[in-house]
């Protein structure tokens, strides 16, 4: 029987992520060179850790040890940053740099600003976010953990839109289970075996799900049972709870009655963190309390081994490859010394194996700095980018709902996230934000700066008026499905590097009518739920703003997801894909890609889960890659 | 009102009229440990004589002098917004925490990056680093420190906490909300 107290501490074996010097990174040859030290270069370390072989991890941001020191120091960060955008809790980094929302609008090569990493040269520009530090992008995820359904794998068939996968929900679903003991998922499977996710007989998820916000409680009432038609079918709608990779009450009957562990902190030594969530309602940009699940937790347990090392602020500038066998024979690093010095040294590094997890944009900006196209069958790499589309609404509830209260969101609508209207409009999950306005608005802040400076009020009546307004804010945030098309890429431009030369990716993302339709069918039902709950519908959209969207005549804001994926989809064969259902490269044998850059559609669900249970999959074809290529496996001392 | 001298007497009125302002006792002021920084904040950046000059101001007069705004606002989220800053939707919405991405655009005069947003990350804008008072400029906003932000008091007005700080226990967000009397 486990118990609240039994989250255990992850401890950082001190110095590692600062002792590996370059020339120790640069002799000879590692077993597997992992590029990105994220949510999936973390996991293919720790299991090719595992089964004793040699891993190098290059991280292009800073991060010495994750030690709560350092921890603090982004929480810190956080709490003085005056823009408190879902980047700033980490530091500023010419070297390596990452997008931050605060730099959106369209860039043109006369353009004399350098406030900006993502290029955007188009009217439409995406606002979408990753993070370069130690951990990456789980640093700041929310830590949504949905499956894919298993219609999404096979949309193409089933509907006649997007791609198929070359596998099915069954062939990752023993994955998700994998995926699921790592991130510590609380949910329940009765909450989740809908629209087809089905579970093994007796499986429960390690934890019990997070306690649904009584804002979720009070749309429930007026959502659960209302009904629509969409493209001739009935749907039944009803308030759902998430998983979330977040620590929970731990379920005593998961695996077969042994109970689960959740994992806590992650430092250099022992410390009271990590436990059950608390409620602090900031899973982005950063949980202070380290409850929910970020890389550093699977880096930590990779690290004590022995057999893995990293070397952070070690950029992969060049992938290297043999023009006559197409084989990778090393990465060109550029390991720049501080965040406030551009200067740098270069070398390279050789393994057996090569493996980028750098995420969707870096992964295909390094194929494509490295001219890597002009070997590519398919001529896919940086194609086909996707992310999820999100469309806000927000209204005002009759009484006060607690709003700013628990996670940033438990619950949702999940009813529409797959049926046979996908033939026509997008399927999308809908988002009960227990951050109120926070995203749309700017609230809490824009409603103090409104009462105070507006309308004058001071005193017990300005306190009261706030606590009154705030409490009864609604935001719906609707994540709607963007089908992979070739037309939506990365590429990079000779005219944009950083402060040590690197290209800058160039992106250019267009929403498609399909999608459109969905978020206009989204719009109308977030009016038909206000209506429902007698909510004041408060929602306004800007056609001036780069996020402006026109559709059927009328103008939405799209905003990104930071759910970026597509840009070495995986698929059959060489010239349809990049990458093979193992996410090994079809064009150089010794190459794998592992990340949501291998996703060939994104469906309606965050997409981590699944590039976990992805790189859990992979991780056993690049074992028995090395044990073929290695026979008989050595492990050097 | 009488107007101290010393500079404990007229820490002990700002908090007196801090009190009036924000609707909050002057119990809760004190409770935040912020009040000398924020005094501290008023004066650098506006000058010695602001603050004696807006408690000496008929509160009945509306609208209220600017740096009262300044004053209220800095207690409810640790922000100095510069009387020139009032009214300033946009503004605000970069400072408040959560997903930036579909706030309201900022006009150019006064964008918050990049040298805002680098300032912001570089934790270097401490109170009275620098102020605008004689030196003529504009003073963009600033956290007046990493404390003042989880010391904000509009968490409390809204029945809430700070957004990533004093997180009120596992599973209380099932439960309705609770407002405190005023």
């Amino acid at each position: 029987m486990t118990s609240y107290d039994d989250a255990d501490t992850v401890i950082f074996p001190a110095g590692a992520a600062t002792q590996t010097s370059a020339a120790e990174a640069a002799r000879g040859e590692w077993d597997a060179v992992v590029v990105g030290g994220g949510m999936a270069g973390s996991i293919v370390a720790d299991q090719l850790s595992q089964a004793g072989y040699e891993v190098l991890i290059l991280e292009a941001g800073p991060g010495k040890d994750l030690d709560l020191a350092e921890y603090e120091s982004y929480l810190s960060r956080f709490y003085g940053a005056v823009v408190k955008d879902n980047q700033s809790p980490y530091p500023f980094n010419p070297n390596a740099r990452m997008p931050r929302s605060t730099d959106t609008m369209p860039v043109r090569p006369d353009t004399p600003r350098d406030d900006f990493y993502l290029v955007q040269e188009d009217k439409y520009c995406t606002d979408t976010t990753f993070t370069r530090v130690l951990g990456g992008t789980s640093m700041h995820w929310e830590g949504k953990a949905l499956r894919m359904l298993p219609e999404d794998f096979n949309l193409k068939t089933k509907y006649g839109q997007g791609l198929n996968w070359p596998l099915s929900y069954d062939d990752l679903e023993p994955y998700y289970r994998q995926a699921e003991a790592e991130l510590g998922v609380a949910a329940e499977v009765e909450d989740q075996a809908y629209l087809g996710m089905h579970f093994p007989q007796g499986y429960v998820f390690p934890m019990h799900r997070m306690p649904p916000s009584y804002l979720d409680q009070t749309v429930a009432r007026g959502v659960d049972g209302m009904r629509v038609n969409l493209a001739d079918d009935d749907y039944t709608l009803q308030v759902r709870s998430f998983p979330q990779a977040r620590n929970g009450v731990p379920n005593a009957a998961y695996d077969g009655g042994k109970g689960f562990v959740p994992v806590g902190a992650v430092s250099t030594s022992q410390v009271e963190e990590g436990e059950r969530c608390q409620g602090n309602t900031n899973c982005v940009p950063i949980c202070p309390v380290q409850a929910k699940y970020h890389a550093g937790k699977t880096l930590a347990k990779a690290l004590r081994k022995g057999n893995v090392k990293i070397v952070t602020q070690a950029v992969a500038s060049k992938v290297e490859i043999d023009e006559q066998d197409r084989r990778v024979t090393g990465i060109t690093v550029k390991n720049y010394q501080s965040l406030a010095s551009d200067s740098y040294e270069t070398y390279t590094v050789k393994g057996t194996v090569y493996i980028l997890c750098a995420h969707a944009i870096e992964n295909a900006r390094l194929m494509l700095a490295s001219d890597m196209q002009r070997m590519s069958r398919s001529k896919l790499i940086g194609r086909n980018l996707m992310d999820h589309a999100y469309l806000l609404s927000w209204g005002l509830l009759p009484e006060p709902a607690g709003t700013m209260r628990g996670t940033s969101c438990t619950s949702g609508i999940t009813d529409l996230r797959g049926g046979r209207f996908r033939g026509t409009q997008a399927g999308f999950g809908v988002d009960i934000h227990n951050d109120g306005w926070g995203w749309a608005t700017g609230s809490p802040y824009t409603d103090l700066v409104e009462l105070v400076d507006e309308r004058g009020l001071r005193g017990t009546e300005l306190r009261r008026t706030l606590g009154n307004q705030i409490s009864r804010q609604l935001l719906l945030a609707f994540m709607i499905d963007l089908l992979p098309d070739r037309s939506n890429t990365v590429t990079v431009d000779d005219r944009y590097k950083d402060a040590i030369g690197n290209v800058k990716p160039v992106v250019s993302l267009k929403i498609p009518p399909y999608t459109m339709r969905g978020a206009a069918f989204a719009r109308k039902l977030a009016t038909d739920i206000f209506d429902k709950l007698g909510a004041e519908d408060r929602t306004t959209y800007d056609k001036d703003r780069y996020s402006a969207v026109e559709h059927d005549g009328q103008w939405y804001n799209i905003v990104g997801g930071n759910h970026l994926a597509g840009t070495h989809i995986m698929g059959t064969d060489p010239v349809n894909s990049v990458v093979d259902h193992t996410q090994q490269s079809w064009d150089h044998d010794n190459l794998y890609l592992v990340g949501p850059g291998s996703l060939p559609s994104i469906g309606t669900s965050n997409i981590s889960l699944t590039m976990a249970a992805l790189a859990f999959r992979s991780s056993t074809h690049i074992v028995r890659h090395l044990r073929a290529a290695k026979a008989p496996a050595t492990i050097r001392s | 009102m009488t107007q101290g001298t010393t500079t404990e007497e007229k820490l002990r009125e700002f908090v007196t009229f801090s009190a009036t302002v924000t609707g909050f006792s002057e119990f809760d002021l004190w409770g935040t440990g912020q009040a000398e920084a924020y005094y501290e904040t008023v004066v650098h950046q506006e000058g010695p004589d602001a603050i004696q000059r807006v408690i000496s101001s008929d509160p009945a007069v509306t609208p209220a002098d600017p740096v009262v705004k300044s004053i209220i606002k800095l207690w409810y989220v640790g922000v100095w917004y510069g009387p020139e800053l009032a009214g300033r939707v946009d503004v605000a919405a970069w400072t408040a925490p959560g997903r930036s991405g579909a706030k309201p655009a900022v006009p150019d005069d006064s964008q918050p990056g990049p040298s805002l947003a680098r300032r912001a990350v570089s934790g270097s804008h401490q109170a009275g680093a620098g102020g605008a008072h004689g030196g003529g400029g504009r003073t963009p906003p600033f956290v007046v420190s990493p404390e003042a932000y989880t010391e904000g008091l509009l968490w409390r007005a809204i029945g809430a906490h700070p957004a990533g700080s004093k997180a009120p226990g596992y599973g209380s967000w099932a439960n309705p909300p609770a407002s405190e009397d005023c």
